[in-house]
């Protein structure tokens, strides 16, 4: 039952078969989708990014509701060099994929030349922790009530960038992030009970930078968390230095986060760091008028300014 | 007196090198009366704060933070105080979602003929964190 709501086996084919010919025609010399990882009966099915070379190898490929890995920050890590034809890579991109992308390549960390782009309309994504409390058990779940939130209020279920679509587009629905409905409930809070909140999601953070890793925002060559000199945070995790680490993370990504909540899925404590990123998004767009603040712009909106800005500190 | 009262909190200021550094000394040189709360940190233009000094500052005992440039259009490098008025009015607010108490900390345009204003500035910012009681939260644990 579940499973049937998992799969769209279709897709699946269409998308081996478009495969095979690009690594075939040479158009792509490797792919990065996902495949099936091995798993117990019972045990939640899941996805794991693997990377195509050999178009004999297209059978491994799958693409469902648990495939949430966003891939695109894995093209930082390809070998470069050489000529851009040949090291072009292949992807599947979802809305939000195209999202973290497009921002990867205003930072000039991706050529859009380098990849080609197989778009994919989504229609969310499945939450593993939802999940794993219906599975394999329940007869029937309805997929609203096993898909991940940030997919629940996504408006980019399109892809914005791509050079082929391998199904129909779909309609956009208005996003319920715009509402921000978590930051209007924690700013309703006093002081003391806010700084409550986060110190009791901050202190469960066991720095392990998955967040950071995963963020297509978090793309600098050089971590400033991980220097030295200036050492803004150490290896303790002390509340305070909990704060410095989180409040840097959330800063730095300040107008560049393109909300595709890969950080708080992969975040192994559950720590809603996504809400801080909201509180930026909500704050940029009173504030600076920037109507769609998850899109990715060349110079973004701490990288400007204007003289007509609000002022308050007369 | 309540403890509070005789308590004498301590602030940090950042202050640009060409207005508001200038307006303190202007404060000093006119003889104008201010609390000996502040411990000011040059830097050379307000677009030189990042906002994580902020936080350092809590981290290690700053009770409340001022931070302080030239006025808009003002700027010895013409624009670093309009990158820094962004940065800020996302800063401020966000320090408060963090829950930091919007009284400890303050942004202000001081020029340097402004020596008035500095002392006033230092003055009130003082008083708002007297009534607060020494800050406990961002504070590195010693
Ligand atoms: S901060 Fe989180 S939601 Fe925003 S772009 Fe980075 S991973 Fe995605
Ligand atoms: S992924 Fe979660 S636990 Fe890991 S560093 Fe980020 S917030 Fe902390
Ligand atoms: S020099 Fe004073 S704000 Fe730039």
């Amino acid at each position: 039952m579940i499973a049937a709501l998992l799969e769209d086996k279709h897709l699946e084919e269409l998308l081996r078969a478009r495969v095979r010919q690009l690594l075939e025609s040479g158009q792509i010399s490797l792919f990065l989708g996902y495949e099936r990882q091995e798993s117990l009966p019972g045990i939640l099915p899941s996805s794991v990014p693997c990377i195509i070379r050999d178009p004999s190898d297209v059978a491994r490929l799958v693409f469902d509701r648990v495939c949430h890995r966003s891939l695109v920050k894995y093209l930082l890590d390809l070998p470069t060099g050489g000529d851009s034809k040949e090291r072009r890579a292949g992807l599947v991109v979802r809305g939000c994929d195209s999202l973290a992308l497009q921002r990867l390549i205003q930072d000039h960390r991706v050529s859009r030349e380098e990849v080609y782009l197989l778009g994919i309309p989504c229609t969310g994504m499945v939450d593993k922790r939802k999940l794993s409390k219906v599975y394999p058990q329940s007869p029937s779940v309805s997929l609203e009530s096993i898909l991940d939130d940030t997919c629940l209020g996504c408006d980019t279920h399109n892809p914005v960038i791509y050079d082929e679509l391998l199904c129909e587009k779909v309609s956009e629905a208005p996003s319920s992030v715009v509402d921000f409905v978590q930051v209007r409930r924690l700013e309703a809070l006093s002081p003391d009970e806010r700084y409550k909140v986060w110190e009791a999601e901050f202190s469960r953070c066991i720095r392990c930078f998955a967040c950071r890793n995963v963020c297509p925002a978090c793309d600098c060559r050089q971590c400033t968390l991980e220097s030295n000199d200036p050492g803004w945070i150490t290896k303790h995790t002390s509340i305070s230095e909990q704060f410095m680490f989180h409040f840097i993370r959330a800063f730095h990504v300040a107008g560049r986060c393109v909300g595709c909540g890969e950080c708080e899925r992969v975040c192994p404590m559950g720590i809603n760091i996504g809400e801080l990123n909201r509180k930026f998004m909500k704050d940029i767009r009173e504030l600076f008028g920037r109507d769609n603040p998850k899109m990715p712009r060349d110079v973004e909106p701490l990288g400007k300014f204007n003289p007509d800005d609000p002022e308050e500190f007369l | 007196m309540s403890q509070h009262e005789q308590w004498q909190p301590l602030i940090v200021a950042f202050c640009c090198n060409w207005c508001s550094y200038a307006g303190a000394d202007l404060a000093g040189t006119s003889r104008l009366e201010y609390p000996p709360s502040i411990r000011i940190i040059r830097v050379p233009c307000s677009g030189r704060i990042n906002p994580q000094f902020v936080v350092r500052a809590f981290q290690r005992g700053a009770d409340g933070v001022l931070v302080a440039g030239c006025h808009p259009g003002d700027c010895h490098y013409s624009t670093g105080n309009f990158f820094a008025r962004r940065r800020f009015l996302l800063a401020t607010r966000f320090l408060e979602y963090l829950g930091i108490e919007p009284e400890r900390f303050e942004v202000r345009w001081i020029s340097g003929s402004e020596g008035q204003k500095f002392a006033d500035v230092v003055r009130e910012l003082t008083e708002r964190v007297r009534k607060l009681g020494p800050a406990w939260k961002l504070r590195d644990a010693v």
